[in-house]
């Protein structure tokens, strides 16, 4: 059961916190409920142990099947820390999932987990 | 003055690549290039899309054969975004792992389908290591 979670941040850069925990390839649509710029992440495949899991981002409210603005594969077990200087700038609004397969329309190996610092 | 010097335990990136994707000549379609043979990781990608009013999206693809990485036809493995008229760099602590090899394009159209260059260059830096 995907679980989510945002919290307001006091500075200019990084307005917003979002995690998810479990999430899958269902997403969650319009996560800051506004257009914003996602600046680092992490991205936590811990929970997967045989397979990467795709890490994907739409500038919509749609998470479209293979058509995701951004897609990072992550190898199973593995945690990687992103950072984008200018951000990847989502100007409807941001959504977020996760999914087994590049296209975005799988489920997850395992259990994957992410957080958004969005501005 | 004092001078210290710490030797570095384990070297991040061993390679530096640069790439510059020119637009093809009227007609010709676009073909992605192999950046990379073998297992690699990609700390740092670097994408140069200033010359370009329309956003670029960089396309990657896991292997070192060109039939594998036709952009849209071949479901790309990883995709990365340029603002128009922005230089933009992405980094990863730990690298994103490639296993068989390293094949990029860029295009204008996000997703996973239709393959159009954009009309200027696009350079990319990237730093890649075990």
């Amino acid at each position: 059961m995907p679980t989510y979670k945002i919290s307001p941040f006091v500075t200019g850069l990084q307005n917003y916190l979002f995690t998810g925990a479990d999430i899958d390839s269902g997403g969650k649509i319009n996560i800051s409920g506004a257009p914003g710029s996602i600046y680092a992440a992490k991205l936590d495949n811990s929970g997967s142990s045989s397979a990467a899991n795709y890490y994907l981002i739409w500038d919509g409210t749609e998470p479209t099947a293979s058509a995701a603005d951004v897609v990072i594969p992550i190898k199973h077990e593995e945690v990687v820390v992103m950072w984008v200087d200018k951000g990847i700038t989502c100007s409807t609004a941001i959504t977020v999932s996760a999914s087994n397969a590049a296209t975005g329309s799988g489920g997850t190996d395992g259990t994957a987990n992410v957080v958004y610092y969005i501005s | 003055m004092s001078e210290y010097k710490t030797g570095i335990v384990a070297q991040v990136g061993t390679n530096i690549v640069h790439q510059t994707q020119v637009p093809p000549a009227g007609g010709a379609a676009l073909a992605s290039e192999l950046i990379h043979s073998g297992a690699i990781r990609t700390y740092c990608i670097l994408i140069d899309n200033t010359l370009n009013s329309s956003i670029a999206y960089l396309r990657f693809w896991d292997t070192t054969t060109a039939g594998d990485a036709e952009s849209g036809t071949d479901l790309p493995y990883m995709i990365l975004k340029a603002d128009a008229a922005t230089k933009v760099q992405y980094n990863f602590d730990k690298g994103i792992y490639f296993g068989t090899g390293i094949m990029t394009a860029v295009v204008t159209t996000v997703g996973t389908t239709t393959n159009v260059a954009p009309t200027g260059n696009v350079s990319m830096t990237y730093l890649l290591g075990a």
